[in-house]
């Protein structure tokens, strides 16, 4: 039971990392490949202010938040001149800037070594101790995003990122700031990430840069289209498959000596024949 | 769809939230030997990705302990029950390998898992767990260096401070003065350069100059070509996988780089040697003292494998089973007792001869030598 536990509580930080890329590629059609960064701000966040500052989890989960905002308000700054493909390539560049500043900057991330001893929460003077009460946290998280990521997508800030992902140049003609539409999605669903990312800190208590890597942004982005894009249930289901089926196949008798390489090979297909039979993702309302 | 598929969400979610709630009171399954029909030993090994060079083999060599501890008998009248898990080489997936050896797998005790880097996020798990693991190739110095808990932590691996220890005290035998160092951006190398660093005053030597490199990088050129024009006497190198260090031995030769190039054991990789051959020859390194039982081993896995063994730790794997496998002869029953039991436990080792663990969880003694490649072969330096 603990082992489905821990999975429950991974496929939760995933399910935010998902809901909140969703706002991003699936409503507001802007292809990004750097939300590993984000979710590396709010783990590094945690990991930093607590071990090293003494720092409670909600608090440090509170700036990381703030940070992951402003990161993104400038990247968007800069990303908002790109569209479509180039805009996938400007993203992708700041997730490699980051992954540098997590690498290289040692005297704050400790580099390569990574930060260990990260600290579970404490809630009203209550360390957070089981993986069961873990789950709870983090599911109460998730339902956040939840609810925040319908709140938007039925608002009329979500209809409008519709608009600005159907045609741009119409909303700007109706007299919309698109920019400032897709700058303050863009910081929104950094500050969902971020959240994942204290979790994770917190859940794993190890945290090293490769864990945010660029290959992190394309796992979470995969995870999205698969579920559905512009569906913020469809990332939900999304997480699950990604987080379960490798794990199910742990469980499949493939031959011990080729066992590791044909579970890697079955995932790789199973993700194949879920995309030929179901391009637009299970249950997507929008196709790249 | 839309709405099923809200309901569902929420039904899950609830549903997750009430089994948390109930597991949250319950104490954690500890596994019992007495209860259980065979001793079920798991192995978590990097056996896709990056380290997958090393885990291959680990995993046969650790297989080949069992088979032969099965084929004398098992351990207390019980047959091992070998489970294998793909750490992938990553923190995450080896939080969960480990997570299903221990919870759903309910093991008695671990080998692995490897690689210091991904080891440290399953850790926590271990310790909470009491499940003893004995890693073939995790540098105890590394969970030393990040203050971690090493309580139910074991290694085989070499000790890294007494593998640097022995190199520097070459260089101080032969008057190297300036040394630089290369290695990329993971942590073993990152542990491995500091405590050559840490301990070179010690032994009158200079760090030259010193490079980082991105991690996966395969051309040296540019940084051989620096270190050729400051006169540097030795480079120690340090690189995630065995192959890289061979690359850069390689490319050195091909620039002329004439300085002595140093490296600890992993060098050792019968694999690499196969492929690179002779563009290893001059490097030196250290290596415990071969003893008969490796000699043994190597002539066992050729036959049981028809290969010479992979990887730099498989000799580490193969021990790490048989030194579990003696901690429960000895009587432990549990995870508890095994890990008190591999305190004490001496066994006659492949990789090191008299095998035990220090109070740090570390392969006891050991004396290391200088060894080097030349033509195609690893030999005594002398």
């Amino acid at each position: 039971m603990e082992y489905l536990i821990h999975l429950a509580v991974m496929s939760s930080i995933y399910a935010i990392l998902g809901m909140s890329l969703n706002l991003v590629v699936g409503y507001a059609g802007l292809l990004s490949v750097t939300h590993a960064a984000f979710y590396g701000v709010g783990a590094y966040a945690v990991g930093i202010l607590t071990v090293s500052r003494g720092y409670g989890f909600f608090e440090a989960t509170a700036i990381g938040m703030v940070c992951a905002a402003a990161a993104a308000w400038f990247i968007g700054i800069v990303s908002g001149k790109f569209k479509g493909d180039y805009y996938a390539l400007v993203s992708f560049g700041f997730n490699i800037i980051v992954f540098s500043i997590f690498l290289n900057v040692q005297s704050v991330t400790r580099g390569p070594l990574g930060i260990p001893g990260i600290p579970k929460p404490e809630l009203f003077g209550t360390a957070i101790r089981t993986n069961a009460q873990f789950l709870i946290l983090s599911i109460v998280f998730a339902l956040l995003t939840y609810a925040i990521s319908q709140w938007i997508v039925k608002s009329s800030f979500g209809r409008a990122l519709k608009g600005i992902r159907e045609d741009e140049d119409a909303l700007r003609v109706f007299g919309y700031d698109t920019a400032r539409y897709k700058r303050i999605i863009f910081m929104i669903a950094a500050m969902l990430a971020a959240v994942a990312g204290s979790l994770f800190a917190s859940y794993i208590s190890y945290i090293d840069p490769s864990t945010f890597s660029l290959n992190e942004s394309i796992f979470i982005l995969s995870l999205v289209i698969l579920g559905g894009l512009a569906n913020v249930n469809g990332s939900v289901f999304g997480a699950i498959v990604f987080i379960l089926l490798p794990e199910i196949l742990r469980f499949v008798g493939f031959p011990p000596d080729i066992a590791a390489q044909m579970r890697q090979v079955a995932y790789g297909a199973i993700l194949v024949l879920l995309m030929l039979y179901r391009p637009q993702g299970m249950f997507g309302e929008y196709k790249l | 769809m839309k709405r099923n598929s809200l309901y569902i969400a929420l039904i899950v979610m609830l549903l997750v939230v009430g089994i948390g709630l109930v597991m949250s009171r319950r104490e954690a399954k500890v596994a019992e030997l007495d209860d259980l029909s065979t001793v079920r030993l798991g192995g978590a090994f990097g056996l896709s990705g990056v380290c997958a060079e090393w885990g291959e083999g680990e995993k046969k060599a650790a297989q080949m302990a069992v088979d032969e501890a099965n084929a004398a008998g098992g351990v207390n009248g019980k047959k091992i029950d070998f489970m294998i898990e793909d750490t992938q080489c990553e923190n995450k997936t080896t939080v969960n390998a480990v997570q299903k050896l221990v919870n759903a797998d309910h093991v008695i005790a671990i080998v692995g898992p490897t690689w210091g880097d991904a080891y440290q996020g399953a850790s926590p798990v271990i310790n909470g767990s009491m499940t003893p693991a004995v890693s073939p190739d995790t540098a105890m110095e590394a969970l030393e260096f990040q203050k971690q808990s090493i309580d139910y932590i074991f290694s085989t691996y070499a000790p890294q401070r007494k593998e640097i220890a022995a190199l520097e005290a070459y260089a101080e035998r032969v008057e190297l003065k300036k040394v630089a160092m290369v290695w990329d951006q993971d942590s073993y190398s990152t542990m491995m350069t500091r405590l050559f660093e840490e301990a070179s005053p010690f032994h009158g030597i200079q760090i030259g100059e010193k490079h980082e490199m991105p991690t996966g990088i395969q051309d040296f050129r540019t940084v051989i070509a620096k270190m050729k024009t400051a006169n540097i006497e030795a480079v120690f190198i340090s690189f995630l996988a065995p192959h890289t260090k061979a690359s850069f031995l390689k490319q050195a030769k091909e620039l002329g780089f004439r300085a002595i190039i140093l490296s600890a054991a992993d060098i050792q990789d019968e694999s690499v040697l196969e492929s690179f051959g002779s563009a290893m020859d001059g490097v030196i390194y250290t290596y415990p003292v071969a003893n008969e039982e490796q000699k043994a081993f190597k002539e066992t896995y050729r036959a049981k494998y028809n290969e010479d063994p992979q990887g730099p730790a498989a000799v580490n794997a193969y021990d790490a089973v048989r030194i579990i496998v003696a901690a429960i002869g000895s009587g432990a029953k549990n995870g508890q007792e095994i890990r008190n039991a591999l305190e004490k436990v001496r066994i006659k080792g492949a990789f090191i001869g008299d095998l035990g663990f220090d109070e740090k969880h570390q392969v006891l003694g050991g004396e290391f030598e200088l060894k080097t490649v030349r033509n195609g072969a690893f030999i005594p330096f002398k």
